[in-house]
């Protein structure tokens, strides 16, 4: 189980770790030849002549990064609400298999190793981020607003595994509830 | 089951270097030598207030000093030779020579150091306060 899910994790955070590296490196060349910084390649990377440029390139580059981050954490959250098996609306499963569009249900497994993957990258993103403004290497609001958007997608994914809780416990109450009569019905049934 | 484990172990260590990857370009921005204060500490009391950037090559420290105290501060600032070629780097500071007396000088406790291309030191102080009462000192380090 362990292994299984260890792999499936591997498989989901691939593809998302490639868009942010190179996201992060083309938001550093476009914010670069957008505000024409003065840099220059050295042994230790990408240096840059002053802390105002240095500030602007990494808090531009790092927001950019984010912006993927959250497009990821908002298509897998659309897939967790609406698309999500346990709970999907029945027009809206109708609807897609009308249409042959149901590969775009998924089960609690996908969605869950997706969400996992997405709020690791924000929740990592924003922690470094918050060092880097520790020592005033970011603007401060690019760390607000990536704090405001890792929490409230923590929240949407607790409230979903919330749902599917709920819903696991209502499936085992009818579940007990059928079965005492059908225990009433054998005693009926040996009485004679 | 210890190989399941390995096997485990082995994924573990694939997913986390998979997390990690997309935040190595962050360790290749730097900032230039000459404008490096990017973390200031002191190790041995709260008394380091701050320390900023006067001009790529000044910076502008804050400190509160006690009667008759001596503070050491380490590392307050680093400064690395980026250049191509060896440099000396020297350090002198500005402040009221009538409330402390100040000491700076890098790693080797010299107000003068010689730095080969990618070599890396640190900036340290040491404040002694005159006045009768504790007092804010502003101290003005300048490299050349």
């Amino acid at each position: 189980m362990v292994y299984k899910s260890l792999v499936r994790l591997i498989d989901k955070a691939v593809l998302p770790a490639a868009l942010l590296l190179s996201s992060k490196i083309l938001g550093v060349i476009g914010v670069n030849y957008i505000y024409h910084l003065g840099w220059s390649f050295t042994s230790t990377g990408l240096v840059f002549y002053s802390q105002k440029d240095f500030v602007l390139a990494n808090s531009y580059s790092s927001l950019f990064m984010f912006a993927v981050i959250f497009l990821g954490l908002l298509f897998t959250l659309i897939q967790a609400l609406f698309f999500h098996d346990s709970h999907i609306a029945p027009n809206m499963a109708v609807f897609l298999k009308g249409r042959g569009w149901e590969y775009l249900i998924k089960g609690g497994f996908e969605v869950y190793s997706a969400a996992f993957v997405w709020l690791s990258y924000a929740w990592l993103t924003t922690v470094i981020l918050f060092y880097q403004n520790s020592f005033g290497a970011l603007y401060s609001w690019v760390l607000y607003i990536c704090f405001a958007v890792s929490f409230v997608a923590t929240l949407m994914v607790l409230l979903d595994i919330e749902l599917e809780l709920l819903l696991v416990s209502k499936v085992k109450e009818s579940r007990r509830s059928v079965l005492p009569s059908f225990f009433d019905i054998s005693s009926v049934i040996k009485k004679p | 089951m210890i190989k399941g484990l390995a096997v485990n172990l082995l994924l573990l260590l694939i997913l986390s270097g998979l997390l990690a990857v997309p935040f190595l370009p962050f360790n290749y921005l730097a900032l230039h030598s000459s404008s490096s204060v990017l973390s200031a500490k002191s190790w041995n009391d709260n008394g380091l207030v701050a320390v900023s950037d006067l001009s790529p090559l000044s910076k502008k420290v804050s400190v509160k000093v006690f009667p008759g105290q001596a503070a050491y501060y380490d590392d307050i600032s680093s400064l690395a030779n980026l250049t191509s070629s060896p440099k000396t780097y020297s350090i002198a500071a500005y402040y009221n020579l009538s409330n402390a007396k100040v000491k700076v000088g890098f790693s080797n406790n010299l107000s003068e150091i010689h730095l080969n291309p990618g070599e890396k030191t640190s900036i340290n102080l040491e404040v002694f306060g005159i006045l009768d009462v504790p007092s804010e000192e502003l101290i003005i380090l300048e490299i050349n």
